[in-house]
């Protein structure tokens, strides 16, 4: 059996859940929390609704972050889940993410809804619809798991 | 020295007519010239005055006390001069008529305790309020009256090593200058080399501010240099700290060395004075130190052999360079010596037609199992097995173990996993 989560890592996501239901991000849904708090890792579901106004109108993703017991030390790891990708030119077919917040530039004051904000604005600002270059070599040989990854991080901007 | 049991309500006055008591027995009356008006008692900088109670005056269980005769000059210790040294936070009544400012109320008594907090490396290992002492440049000693400080700029510089001035009263001392030395409140203390380190970033959190990283409000905590500085509490920075160094995430300053950064990033935001990493404990400690000093190395220009690790340093700027223990090698490519200049390696596929590369000895074998420096800093990399993506944990450059140059989508799809 996995070892328990430590306390202070169990309160910091339950303190962010809270503020999260009580000040949501626009756009961003929570569909599922953790069951509890007592697994070594522990998964967050969120819905994210294309923006009015963005070539991602109408569409909706799942988003899907998973913390283990040095967050939030270390980064959540946080990808998109099935049937559904955003098509975007720094999200992968398998739902990986390049994002520098959530690899190098990781820090332990940013948040679920930091995260959040930051995958909603970079949908938003998003012009056309394609997928990475490296897409179909990346998804071959990538890992599950996107913090496995040693990002090149794309231009933010695009 | 003397031994007295004392209730902490006793008045300075009554603990000096104890003391004349124990002094005078077994002297002649002629002898008995001294009394209470003569003798000055000194803790913490200050002749303590009659009214006050040992617990006004903040004196604590084992309390080491300085007694001194008054001198005869106008100066005396006990002269209603006093005033209370402007602490940050606590303001003090100027009037010279008033004696009741040496020790302003119980709450600032308090507040002024633990306004300073350090870490008791000898002892406790632990974050623990700071005693404020000023010990005599001249001889060591803690018989030392400072005079008044009124200016809060004085202060900050007396925090940071400046001197205090004032007058010695230890038998044969004409000490006229102070230090202000910090000694741990949270153990008893076992003598006057007894000290511990000032650490200004941990403060009292007086405004009730959350944790940038577990969202709890705690006191003490450390403040970043940041403006308004963001805090942290001392559990959080901890485990901060710990992954910084599992992770070789310090940033570096120039004059501050490798040092941990605000959580937000905030440019000015960071720990100014690296012995705050004594939170991590006596090993990690130790790692950190170790860290911050290959960091130091080679950002002043060392190499580490690729043979044998040996650290040197060769100012000249010769692709080629020997190590103390006569290792020669590239310093470029990290290989034994090899013909002519290098010319980095080229793609593996090249790498087999080419006789250069080939003569050269850049066999696959030895590209896939040493030690390299990175192209962005020169920090000697190992590739820990994976793939041939590899980033500096030092520089942050990512680079293809190969080519030996910036990771590209063409590396990617010719030896990603060679
Ligand atoms: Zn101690
Ligand atoms: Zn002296
Ligand atoms: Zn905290
Ligand atoms: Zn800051
Ligand atoms: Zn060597
Ligand atoms: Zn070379
Ligand atoms: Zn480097
Ligand atoms: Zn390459």
């Amino acid at each position: 059996m996995a070892a328990p989560f430590p306390v202070s890592c169990a309160r910091r996501i339950q303190k962010e859940l809270t503020a999260l239901h009580a000040e949501p991000v626009p756009g961003v849904t929570l569909k599922s929390g953790p069951d509890t708090l007592a697994d070594k890792s522990t998964d967050i579901n969120m819905i994210i609704k294309g923006a009015e106004g963005t070539i991602y109108n109408g569409e909706e993703f799942n988003l899907r972050f998973r913390m283990n017991e040095r967050y939030p030390f270390e980064s959540p790891e946080v990808v998109f889940q099935p049937p559904n990708i955003p098509l975007h030119p720094h999200i992968y077919s398998n739902g990986h993410i390049c994002l520098s917040i959530l690899g190098n530039d990781w820090s332990p004051a940013l948040t679920i809804s930091a995260v959040c904000l930051s995958i909603v604005s970079m949908l938003s600002s998003c012009k056309e619809k394609k997928r990475p270059p490296d897409d179909q070599f990346y998804i071959r040989t990538a890992s599950m798991n996107p913090k496995a990854t040693r990002w090149m991080y794309h231009d933010d901007n695009v | 020295m003397l031994e007295m049991q004392i209730p902490p309500s006793t008045t300075v006055r009554q603990l000096k007519d104890q003391l004349l008591l124990s002094m005078n027995a077994g002297l002649t009356s002629q002898e008995k010239d001294l009394n209470t008006k003569n003798l000055a008692i000194i803790f913490a900088g200050k002749a303590l005055q009659d009214d006050h109670s040992l617990q006004e005056c903040l004196i604590r269980d084992a309390t080491i006390l300085h007694v001194a005769r008054s001198r005869e000059d106008s100066s005396t210790p006990t002269h209603d001069t006093q005033q209370e040294s402007l602490l940050p936070g606590v303001s003090t009544s100027k009037s010279d008529t008033e004696s009741d400012h040496l020790i302003v109320t119980r709450e600032q008594a308090a507040s002024l305790q633990c306004a300073f907090y350090g870490y008791c490396r000898e002892s406790c290992s632990d974050v623990t309020a700071v005693l404020l002492r000023f010990a005599c440049d001249k001889c060591g000693g803690f018989v030392f009256v400072v005079d008044p400080i009124t200016e809060l700029d004085t202060w900050e510089d007396i925090l940071d090593g400046g001197k205090v001035h004032g007058v010695c009263y230890k038998d044969d001392c004409d000490g006229t200058d102070a230090n202000l030395i910090f000694k741990c409140a949270a153990h008893q203390s076992r003598g006057q080399s007894d000290r511990m380190h000032y650490l200004r970033q941990i403060k009292l959190n007086l405004m009730d501010i959350a944790c940038t990283t577990c969202g709890d409000v705690k006191t003490p905590v450390i403040t970043f240099s940041c403006d308004p500085s963001h805090i942290m509490c001392l559990s959080c920075f901890q485990q901060y700290c710990a992954h910084l160094l599992a992770e070789r995430r310090f940033t570096w300053v120039a004059n501050l060395g490798s040092t941990a950064r605000c959580p937000f990033g905030c440019a000015d935001g960071l720990i100014v004075d690296p012995h705050h990493f004594y939170v991590l404990g006596r090993r990690l400690y130790e790692n950190y130190k170790d860290f911050a000093a290959e960091e130091c190395f080679l950002r002043s220009g060392g190499t580490y052999c690729s043979t044998c690790g040996a650290p040197f340093v060769d100012e000249s700027s010769n692709f080629f360079t020997t190590c103390p223990n006569g290792h020669r090698f590239c310093r470029k490519c990290g290989d034994i010596a090899h013909a002519g200049e290098c010319d980095a390696l080229p793609p593996p596929e090249q790498l087999a037609v080419s006789e250069k590369a080939r003569e050269n000895a850049h066999s696959r074998q030895t590209i896939l199992s040493t030690t390299k420096p990175c192209p962005g800093c020169a920090a000697p990399i190992e590739r820990n097995g994976g793939c041939m993506h590899v980033i500096c944990a030092r520089c942050k450059k990512e680079f293809c173990w190969i080519c030996q140059t910036d990771w590209g989508i063409d590396c990617m799809s010719r030896h990603w996993f060679a």
